[in-house]
C-alpha cells in the first residue's frame, strides 16, 4: 500500500504518470510541456476583469483615432447618425457583472424603453442603467443595458423598497408587478417581460397579422389532433388491431403522413386525426398557428416533430409546464391579441376566459382504453374497425368554417364590417354560428326544472347561440321545434300532431359541432317506456358544467360523458342527466354527414331513451 | 475568450480509495468536480488538460478519515467579458429576440438591440427589410456582450448586434 506521505512513493507516481509530475514545484518548466509564456495571460485576484478591459479600450480608442485621421486624409466623411464614437464599459465592480452598458451613439434606437441608453463614455453605472427601463428580464439580466436583476435590486435598497409596485420612474426594475412571464421561449430559463413591452410585442404583432392578412390559430392537442394512450393500457388483441392497421397504412404507402404513430421513448400509441395534414396544409396561408396542450413539453415537442417535421408550421408550442395555471389555458402567454385569434379545442373548461374564442371540435376517440375513461357504454373507432373521412369529418368541417371565418374578416367591401382595425373575430364567428339555425323557433320541453329560468338555461344559450329563436312556452302558430328530452309530454304531442318536428336535445349538440342543421329525422324523441327519464346513469362520467358539452367524439355513438371525466357511478339529478343526454350521441350522430359517427347503440342508460341514429 | 489556466483545488479522498490506484481516483474526481462548472473568477472550465502535482494528503481532524489533497493542475477555461465581440451560432428565434450559443454560452439577443432593418416574420425568424438577410435557427452572428451572469453550470449573456460590424456573417442553413 503506498501512503501518499512518503516521498519516496512521490517518485513512484511521477514514474506511473510518465514524467508528468514533478517532484518539486520549484523544478524548471519543462519547456516541451508548457505553452509558450506569451499565450499565457496570468488573471489577477479577481479575475483581472478590470485590467483586461481597460486594455481593450485603450487599444480600440488608439484604433478608432487611426481611423479617422486616416479617413481624414482621404476625404471621407460619414454620416454622424451611424458612426459609432466611443464604446466605453464602466469599471466592473470587483467581482460582480455591473451595469455598464454599451452606447450605440447618436442612432436613433427606434425602440422607446431602450432610448435611455444614451449613455456616453464617463457616466456613472447607476445612472446609465437607471435611463434603461428593463423592459425585458432574461436569465436574471436586462435584456437591454445588462445590468443584474439582483444588483440592481441590492441598490435599490430601502429607498425603494417598494419597488414591486408599479410607477416609480426609472431607478426600481419595471417589470415587477404586471410582468408577463413567458417560459415556453427557452428551453430552462423564463422571459420575463414588462406590461408596456408586452403591448408593444403585441401592437406588432397585431399590426404584422393584418398586414399580411392572417388570424391566429391554437390548437389543442389531444383528442382534438390526436389520441394518445400509453403502451400499457394496450392489451394483446388491441395490439393485433393495431398492428392490422399499420400494416395497411404501410401497404397504402403513407410514408411520412401515416396516422398511427408509436413514440418509443415516451411509451405512447398516437393516432393522428384524420385529415389533420390536410387541415394544417389548408390553413397555414390564412392563419399563424400555435400548439397550447395539457400535455408535458417533451410530448408536445414529439408531437410537433409528427405534425410538423419541417418546423414551420407552428410559431410556438406551449405546453403544460409553461402555463399560469395547471387547470387553464390563457391566451396572454401568446401575446397575440384576443381580438384576432381562435381557439380549436375539445374542452371548454380549460378557457375560462376565452369562450368567444373557442370553437369546440367532437373529441376523437380512437383506442378503447381512452374511451373507457370518459364514457363506459359505446364502441372506439379502432374497435369498429373504421376511422373519421379525412374529407368529411371534423377537422374538415372546422377548416371550412375557419376559412369562412377569415374570409369573412378580411372582406373588402362590406359595409357592414367596421374598418380592420377594429374588427373582432369573435362577433364574426358569432356571426357566421348564428346562420346554422335561423328561422328555428325552439320550444323546450322536460329539459330543466320548473323553476329554472329558462334564459340562463344553457340548452337555450346554445340554441340562440345558433341562430335560433327560443319560446318560453308552444306556441301553435311560431313554434317549429320543439326540443324534448323525454317524450310523453302534452308540447311533445300537440307539435306531433300539428307535424312539427320533435328532436332531442342533441340534435342541438349535433349542429353546433357540424355547424350544419342536421335533419331532425335522425333524432327522434321516443315515447316514455322506453327509458323513461334518465335515472342512476352510472359511470357516465359526471354531469357537467354548462352546456357543454364534452360532445362526444366522432367516434362511438353516443357522446362523450362530461368533461372533467369523472367517472362515478353515483344518482345523478335529473338535470345533469339532461346535460348528459345533450352529450350523448351529439358529437357528429349526425345524419346524413359521412364521417363521423356513429351508430351506436344504447346511448347512455335510459336518459330518455334519446338515440343517436347512425 | 479562452484562457489556459494554473490553478490548485483542495480534493477530499475518502480511505476506500487509498490504494493502488488513488492517483487516478483524484485525477478522476478532479475532472468530475471541475470540467463543466462555472465561477465568476475564472468562467467555464472546459477541460481539464493535465495534473501538474498532487500534494501529499493531510488527514482530516475532524474524525471523518478523509484525506485532503491539493492538486495543481491546468485547465482550459472559457471566460467571457463585458463588451467581448464574438460569434455565435442562433439556436431559436421567438417575438422578443433570438437565443444563440458561442462555446459554453448561451446568448439572448432582444429585439431591442437587434438593427432596425430587421423585423420579426411569421416563421420564427427575422428577416431585413430588403429581404436579403435573414436571422433563424443555424445562423452565424457576430455580437458583442452586454451582461454575463453566472450559474454554478452554465453562463448566460446578454448581447446586442446594433452596433457597427455587428450582425450576421453566414448560416448553416442552405
Amino acid at each position: 500500500m503506498e501512503s501518499p506521505s512518503s516521498s519516496q512513493d512521490d517518485e513512484a507516481l511521477a514514474a506511473a504518470f510518465d514524467g508528468e509530475f514533478e517532484e518539486e514545484h520549484g523544478e524548471a518548466d519543462d519547456a516541451a510541456e508548457e505553452p509558450p509564456e506569451a499565450d499565457r495571460i496570468d488573471l489577477g485576484e479577481d479575475g483581472g476583469s478590470a485590467g483586461s478591459d481597460l486594455d481593450l479600450d485603450d487599444l480600440a480608442e488608439e484604433g478608432y483615432k487611426e481611423v479617422e485621421e486616416l479617413e481624414r486624409e482621404a476625404g471621407i466623411t460619414h454620416r454622424p447618425a451611424k458612426r459609432q464614437r466611443r464604446v466605453t464599459f464602466a469599471s466592473d465592480e470587483p467581482g460582480s457583472p455591473g451595469a455598464g452598458p454599451s452606447s450605440p451613439g447618436a442612432g436613433p434606437s427606434g425602440s422607446g424603453p431602450s432610448g435611455g441608453m444614451a449613455g456616453a463614455g464617463g457616466k456613472p453605472s447607476a445612472a446609465a442603467a437607471a435611463a434603461c427601463l428593463h423592459p425585458v428580464w432574461v436569465f436574471g439580466l436586462c435584456g437591454v443595458c445588462g445590468v443584474s436583476k439582483e444588483d440592481l435590486e441590492q441598490r435599490a435598497g430601502d429607498a425603494y423598497g417598494h419597488y414591486l409596485t408599479p410607477g416609480g420612474g426609472g431607478g426600481p426594475p419595471a417589470a415587477g408587478a404586471g410582468a408577463v412571464r413567458l417560459k415556453h421561449l427557452h428551453a430552462s430559463k423564463e422571459v420575463e417581460i414588462s406590461q408596456g413591452e408586452a403591448e408593444r410585442v403585441r401592437r406588432g404583432a397585431v399590426s404584422r397579422l393584418l398586414s399580411r392578412k392572417r388570424l391566429i390559430l391554437i390548437l389543442d392537442l389531444d383528442h382534438t389532433l390526436l389520441n394518445s394512450v400509453h403502451m400499457a393500457e394496450v392489451g394483446p388483441d388491441v395490439e393485433g388491431q393495431l398492428a392490422e392497421v399499420m400494416r395497411r397504412e404501410e401497404e397504402a404507402n403513407m410514408g411520412p403522413r401515416r396516422l398511427l404513430h408509436c413514440l418509443a421513448d415516451k411509451k405512447l400509441w398516437t393516432k393522428l386525426r384524420p385529415g389533420v395534414f390536410e387541415f394544417l396544409e389548408g390553413l397555414r396561408e390564412v392563419y399563424e398557428m400555435h400548439i397550447y396542450t395539457m400535455g408535458d413539453k417533451t410530448y408536445a415537442a414529439e408531437v410537433r416533430r409528427l405534425l410538423d417535421p419541417a418546423g414551420r408550421l407552428f410559431s410556438s408550442v406551449v405546453a403544460k409546464d409553461h402555463s399560469t395555471t395547471q387547470t387553464a389555458k390563457h391566451l396572454d402567454v401568446l401575446l397575440s391579441a384576443d381580438e384576432l385569434a381562435l381557439v380549436l379545442d375539445d374542452t371548454e373548461a380549460v378557457w375560462p376566459g376565452h369562450r368567444r374564442n373557442l370553437l369546440q371540435i367532437e373529441r376523437y376517440h380512437f383506442f378503447p382504453s381512452d374511451l373507457r375513461k370518459w364514457r363506459t357504454d359505446g364502441t372506439a373507432l379502432l374497435e369498429q374497425g373504421r376511422d373519421e373521412s379525412a374529407t368529411a369529418g371534423a377537422l374538415a368541417t372546422h377548416m371550412r368554417v375557419l376559412r369562412a371565418v377569415h374570409a369573412r374578416f378580411f372582406s373588402q367591401d362590406d359595409p357592414s364590417l367596421p374598418p380592420l382595425e377594429q374588427r373582432d373575430v369573435r362577433l364574426v364567428l358569432a356571426e357566421l354560428k348564428a346562420k346554422i339555425l335561423t328561422g328555428c323557433r325552439i320550444t323546450f320541453s322536460r329539459c330543466w326544472a320548473q323553476d329554472k329560468n329558462p334564459r340562463s338555461e344553457p340548452l337555450w344559450q346554445m340554441a340562440e347561440g345558433l341562430g335560433a329563436t327560443c319560446l318560453p312556452a308552444y306556441d301553435p302558430h311560431e313554434t317549429t321545434h320543439v326540443v324534448a328530452a323525454a317524450g310523453g309530454t302534452a308540447k311533445v304531442h300537440q307539435a306531433r300532431s300539428a307535424g312539427k318536428a320533435v328532436v332531442t336535445p342533441s340534435w342541438l349538440q349535433g349542429c353546433a359541432f357540424r355547424w350544419e342543421r342536421l335533419p331532425e329525422a335522425d333524432f327522434p324523441v321516443s315515447e316514455p317506456g322506453a327509458g323513461g327519464e334518465g335515472r342512476g346513469v352510472s359511470g357516465s362520467g359526471g354531469g357537467s358544467g354548462h352546456g357543454r358539452s364534452a360532445g362526444g367524439g366522432g367516434a362511438p355513438g353516443g357522446g362523450g360523458g362530461g368533461a372533467g371525466g369523472g367517472r362515478d357511478g353515483r344518482l345523478l339529478s335529473a338535470e345533469e342527466e339532461l346535460k348528459l343526454a345533450i352529450a350523448a350521441a351529439g358529437g357528429g350522430g349526425g345524419g346524413g354527414a359521412a364521417g363521423g359517427s356513429g351508430s351506436q347503440g344504447p346511448g347512455n342508460g335510459g336518459t330518455g331513451g334519446a338515440k343517436a341514429a347512425g | 475568450m479562452f484562457y489556459y489556466l494554473r490553478l490548485t483545488k483542495s480534493l477530499d479522498i475518502h480511505p476506500k480509495h487509498f490504494g493502488p490506484k488513488l492517483s487516478e481516483v483524484i485525477r478522476e474526481k478532479l475532472i468530475a468536480e471541475t470540467e463543466g462548472t462555472c465561477t465568476g473568477k475564472y468562467g467555464y472550465v472546459v477541460a481539464v488538460t493535465r495534473v501538474d502535482n498532487i500534494s501529499k494528503g493531510r488527514i482530516r481532524q475532524d474524525q471523518s478519515g478523509y484525506a485532503t489533497f491539493e492538486v495543481e493542475y491546468g485547465c482550459i477555461v472559457c471566460r467571457p467579458y463585458k463588451g467581448e465581440v464574438l460569434d455565435a451560432v442562433v439556436t431559436s428565434v421567438n417575438k422578443m429576440g433570438f437565443f444563440a450559443q458561442a462555446g459554453p454560452l448561451q446568448l439572448f439577443v432582444t429585439q431591442h438591440l437587434i438593427p432596425e432593418e430587421f423585423e420579426a416574420s411569421d416563421d420564427n425568424a427575422f428577416v431585413s427589410m430588403d429581404q436579403t438577410t435573414r436571422i433563424q435557427a443555424g445562423t452565424h452572428v457576430r455580437v458583442r456582450i452586454v451582461g454575463i451572469k453566472y450559474d454554478p453550470t452554465e453562463v448566460f449573456c446578454i448581447a446586442t448586434m446594433k452596433q457597427d460590424y455587428l450582425g450576421v456573417i453566414g448560416s448553416d442553413v442552405i
